[in-house]
C-alpha cells in the first residue's frame, strides 16, 4: 500500500513537471518573433459599403503578409483634420504615421511634425520611378520628409442632363473662359434659383483662385535675383485679369450663386440638387457625388477652361504620408514598411481593380512613371480624356514661406469684387499685394528657394 | 450652560477640516482645468511657442508689441465691440417677457414651456438653421421679403448687415434669461403691491417703483454675463461667415483661433487671449461697481 502511494505521487509529479517544461518552451518560441505595433488614424471599418470592402481587402492583405507589424487603426478625434492633428502632436498623442494634404507638408516640416526619412527612402531605391515634381512637396533642403501617395487635379465638372435640357452638347464642354460664360448664361435661370457656375467665395477662395491666376499667365510671388527678397506679383496684369473675370461672372453675366459665402460643401449640394450646373472640383471626389445620388452618366468631366494664355492650368495636389518624429526608430521602420505597401504599384492597381469591381469610379493619378489608371480601369471615356488632357497642364501648389497666409489675404480682394459692384480689381489687388509685401514678405528677408 | 474648561461647539463652530475636505476635490479640479491653463497661457504669451519643442524662443513682450501694431487686431476689436453693442439691443426683451409671464393669469406653465424649449436646443442647431434662413438664393427670409414685394437682401453676404445677422437669432431666444428674471420677480413680496394699490398706485407706478428696482441687480448680473459672452463670441461667426464677408465679422476669438490653429502661432494667439482676459476683468469690475445698488433704498 505504501509502495503504491509513492508510485502515484511520482507519476503526478512527472506530469506536472512535464507540463511546466512544455509551457516554458512555448514562451521561448513566441519571443523569437517580435511584433512592432504602429498606430494610425485610418479608423476601424464598419459595415459593407463598397469603399469599406475595398479598404478592408487592402488592409487585410498587408496584415496577412506582414505578421511582424501590427497596425492599430484608430479613428481620429472629431474636428477639422489640421487642428486635431496639431493638437494631438502637441499633446504627444499623434499617430505614428499620418496621411496629410500635400500642401501642408512644408508647414508640418517647419513645425516638427514629420520625421526626416531620407535614409529610409534611399534604401528603398524607388525615387527614380516616381515623377520628380511629385516629390517636391516632401523634399526640403535635399532631405525627404514623407512619401506622396497619389495626386489629384482640379477639373470642370458639369451636369450633362442640365446641359441637354438647355440644348448644349455634353460632349463639348466649355474650353475657354469665354465659352464658360456663354454656357453658364444659358444654364442660369434665377427664377428657378438655378445658376450656371458655382464659385467658391468663402474663406478658401484663395485656393480656388490659384488656377485662374495661372491661366491668366500670372504668378503669386517672385524672388528678386539680386536681393533674394520675395516680391508679391499677383497684383500685376494677370492677377487683375483673373479677378476681373470673377467680377464679371458675378455682376456682368450674373451666372454664379448669390450666396458668395457658401462653402464648397453647400456648393456640392447645389450641384447634386441641380441648382448649379458647373463646378470646379477634384475628380477624385466624384464618388462623393455618386453617393449623393447622381449617376456617372449625369456627371461630365472636362479640363478647366483655358484663360487668356490658352492653357488650362490646374493645380496638382497630393496626399502625403508622414511619420511621427517622436517614435522609436523601430516603429519608424515599421511605419515606413506600411507606407511602402500603401503607395506601391501593386497596391494602387489592386485598389483600382477592387473599386471597379464594387462600382466605385474614382480617378486618381499615381506617383509612378508609366502607370495610368485609364489603361487598367474602364472609366467613362469623357472622364479618361479629361484626366489625361488636364495632366499635361498640372502644376503643384506653391510652397514659399507664408503661402497659407497669402491665400488668407487674397480673401479680401476676391470677396470685395464678388460683393461690391463698384469694387475695382486693380485697386483691390494692389492693396492686397502691398499688405502681403509689408506684413509677410519683407519681414522674412532674403530667401533661398 | 457649559462647565468651566469644557469645549462647547455650536453648529457654526464645527471643525473646518470637514468642510475643506468636501471642497478639496472641486477646488483641485477647478485649479487644474481653469487656473492652470490660464497661468500656462500667460506664460506662453511671452514665447514664440513651439508645439513640438515647448516653450520655444523667449520673446518677452514681443507678442504684445506685435498685437498692438497689427492692423487686423484693431479691426477685430472694432468688429467685436460692434457686435457687443448690437447684442445689447435685445437686453430688455427677456425682462419684458418675464414681466408678461408673471402677469399672465392662466396657462403660466404652458407659456413658460413654450419659451424654454428653444433655449435648450443646442446653439449649433440654431446657427445652422439660421444659416439656411439667411441664404440669399433660397433662404426663408428672402422668400418672405419677395412675397411682400421687397427686394431680397444679401444678409450674411452684406458686410453692413452681417454683424446684425449674427445677433438676431439671440433676440428670438430670450426664454432662458426670462426664466431667471421671472424667478426674481416672484421673489418680490406681494404685500408691497397690495400696499401700493391701497396707496393708489397704478400699473406703471408699481412697475417703476417696485418691480424694476427689485430686478435691477439681476439685470446687472445678466448684463455683465452678456457682455462677457458677447466679447468671447466665436461659434456664430465661425459657422455663419468664417469671419467674412470682407472681414466684417472677424472677431477677437476667431482671430485668436486662426492665428493659433491655422498658422500655429500659439504664442501670439495666447497673447491676444490674455489681452482679452484682462480687458474683461477691468470691464467686469467697473460694471460690478456700477450695479451695486440696494433695492430697498
Amino acid at each position: 500500500m505504501q509502495k503504491k502511494k509513492w508510485i502515484i505521487i511520482a507519476i503526478i509529479s512527472l506530469v506536472v513537471i512535464g507540463s511546466l517544461w512544455g509551457l516554458k518552451g512555448g514562451k521561448e518560441v513566441n519571443k523569437e518573433k517580435k511584433v512592432v505595433e504602429i498606430i494610425t488614424w485610418e479608423g476601424e471599418l464598419v459595415g459593407d459599403a463598397p469603399n469599406v470592402k475595398v479598404m478592408r481587402a487592402i488592409r487585410e492583405e498587408f496584415d496577412s503578409t506582414h505578421p511582424n507589424i501590427k497596425v492599430i487603426r484608430r479613428s481620429s478625434p472629431s474636428g477639422e483634420e489640421r487642428k486635431v492633428f496639431a493638437t494631438a502632436m502637441a499633446g504627444g498623442t499623434g499617430p505614428d504615421l499620418a496621411e496629410i494634404a500635400g500642401v501642408d507638408t512644408r508647414t508640418y516640416i517647419e513645425q516638427g511634425f514629420t520625421a526626416e526619412i531620407t535614409d529610409l527612402i534611399k534604401d528603398w531605391g524607388e525615387c527614380n520611378n516616381i515623377y520628380p515634381n511629385m516629390l517636391e512637396p516632401v523634399l526640403k533642403d535635399g532631405k525627404y520628409y514623407g512619401i506622396p501617395r497619389e495626386f489629384y487635379l482640379m477639373h470642370l465638372i458639369y451636369r450633362t442632363d442640365l446641359f441637354e435640357k438647355v440644348g448644349l452638347d455634353p460632349q463639348k464642354p466649355p474650353r475657354t473662359w469665354e465659352e464658360l460664360i456663354e454656357y453658364a448664361e444659358r444654364l442660369t435661370d434665377h427664377s428657378q434659383n438655378k445658376y450656371g457656375f458655382a464659385l467658391v467665395g468663402m474663406d478658401y477662395c484663395g485656393w480656388h483662385f490659384m488656377d485662374y491666376l495661372w491661366q491668366a499667365g500670372g504668378e503669386f510671388m517672385e524672388v528678386d535675383p539680386k536681393t533674394k527678397m520675395m516680391k508679391a506679383t499677383f497684383d500685376q496684369e494677370p492677377g487683375v485679369v483673373a479677378l476681373q473675370f470673377y467680377k464679371d461672372l458675378r455682376w456682368k453675366h450674373n451666372v454664379i450663386q448669390k450666396n458668395v459665402l457658401q462653402d464648397y460643401g453647400d456648393l456640392s449640394t447645389d450641384f447634386v440638387a441641380g441648382r448649379a450646373a458647373m463646378y470646379k472640383f477634384y475628380a477624385q471626389d466624384l464618388p462623393h457625388f455618386i453617393n449623393l445620388g447622381l449617376t456617372p452618366d449625369q456627371i461630365g468631366l472636362a479640363p478647366l477652361p483655358a484663360g487668356p494664355t490658352g492653357i488650362s492650368v490646374s493645380q496638382m495636389a497630393s496626399r502625403v504620408y508622414i511619420i511621427n518624429p517622436t517614435i522609436s526608430k523601430e516603429k519608424q521602420q515599421a511605419a515606413f514598411e506600411y507606407i511602402k505597401y500603401l503607395v506601391s504599384k501593386e497596391t494602387m492597381i489592386n485598389t483600382w481593380k477592387l473599386r471597379e469591381k464594387y462600382g466605385i469610379l474614382s480617378p486618381s493619378i499615381p506617383i509612378w512613371k508609366g502607370l495610368q489608371q485609364s489603361n487598367l480601369v474602364d472609366f467613362p471615356e469623357n472622364w479618361s480624356n479629361a484626366i489625361e488632357e488636364q495632366s499635361k497642364y498640372a502644376r503643384s501648389e506653391p510652397f514659399f514661406p507664408y503661402w497659407g497666409k497669402v491665400k488668407q489675404y487674397l480673401i479680401q480682394p476676391i470677396q470685395a469684387v464678388l460683393l461690391k459692384r463698384d469694387a475695382d480689381p486693380q485697386i483691390e489687388m494692389k492693396k492686397c499685394a502691398d499688405r502681403v509685401q509689408k506684413e509677410l514678405f519683407d519681414p522674412v528677408g532674403p530667401v533661398d528657394l | 450652560m457649559s462647565r468651566r474648561g469644557e469645549q462647547h461647539y455650536s453648529a457654526f463652530d464645527k471643525p473646518k477640516w470637514a468642510a475643506v475636505l468636501f471642497l478639496l476635490p472641486g477646488i483641485l479640479t477647478f485649479i487644474l482645468f481653469r487656473y492652470y491653463p490660464m497661468v500656462k497661457a500667460i506664460i506662453m504669451s511671452f514665447y514664440d511657442y513651439s508645439i513640438m519643442n515647448p516653450p520655444g524662443e523667449f520673446v518677452g513682450f514681443g507678442n504684445y508689441t506685435r498685437a498692438f501694431q497689427d492692423p487686423m487686431v484693431s479691426l477685430v476689436w472694432k468688429n467685436t465691440a460692434t457686435i457687443v453693442g448690437l447684442s445689447l439691443l435685445g437686453i430688455f426683451i427677456p425682462v419684458i417677457l418675464a414681466i408678461l409671464l408673471d402677469e399672465v393669469r392662466g396657462g403660466k406653465v404652458l407659456f413658460r414651456t413654450i419659451y424654454i424649449i428653444p433655449a435648450i436646443m443646442p446653439a449649433m442647431v440654431t446657427i445652422v438653421l439660421w444659416k439656411w434662413f439667411y441664404n440669399p438664393d433660397y433662404g426663408l427670409l428672402n422668400i418672405i421679403r419677395q412675397g411682400l414685394g421687397a427686394q431680397p437682401l444679401g444678409w450674411l453676404n452684406d458686410p453692413k448687415l452681417a454683424k446684425l445677422c449674427l445677433v438676431i437669432p439671440g433676440f428670438l431666444s430670450p426664454g432662458y434669461t426670462a426664466l431667471i428674471y421671472l424667478a426674481a420677480l416672484q421673489g418680490i413680496p406681494r404685500q408691497m403691491y397690495e400696499a401700493a394699490i391701497i396707496d393708489g398706485a397704478g400699473y406703471w407706478q408699481k412697475l417703476w417703483y417696485i418691480t424694476l428696482p427689485r430686478i435691477v441687480p439681476m439685470m446687472g448680473i445678466m448684463l455683465i454675463l452678456k457682455i462677457i459672452g458677447a466679447f468671447q463670441t466665436f461659434e456664430a461667426p465661425f459657422v455663419y461667415t468664417g469671419g467674412g464677408p470682407l472681414n466684417s465679422t472677424k472677431v477677437v476669438a476667431l482671430y485668436i483661433y486662426e492665428e493659433a490653429f491655422n498658422f500655429y502661432r500659439m504664442g501670439y494667439g495666447t497673447t491676444m487671449a490674455v489681452i482679452l482676459f484682462f480687458f474683461l476683468i477691468v470691464l467686469t469690475c467697473l460694471q460690478v461697481r456700477f450695479f451695486k445698488t440696494d433695492p430697498d433704498a
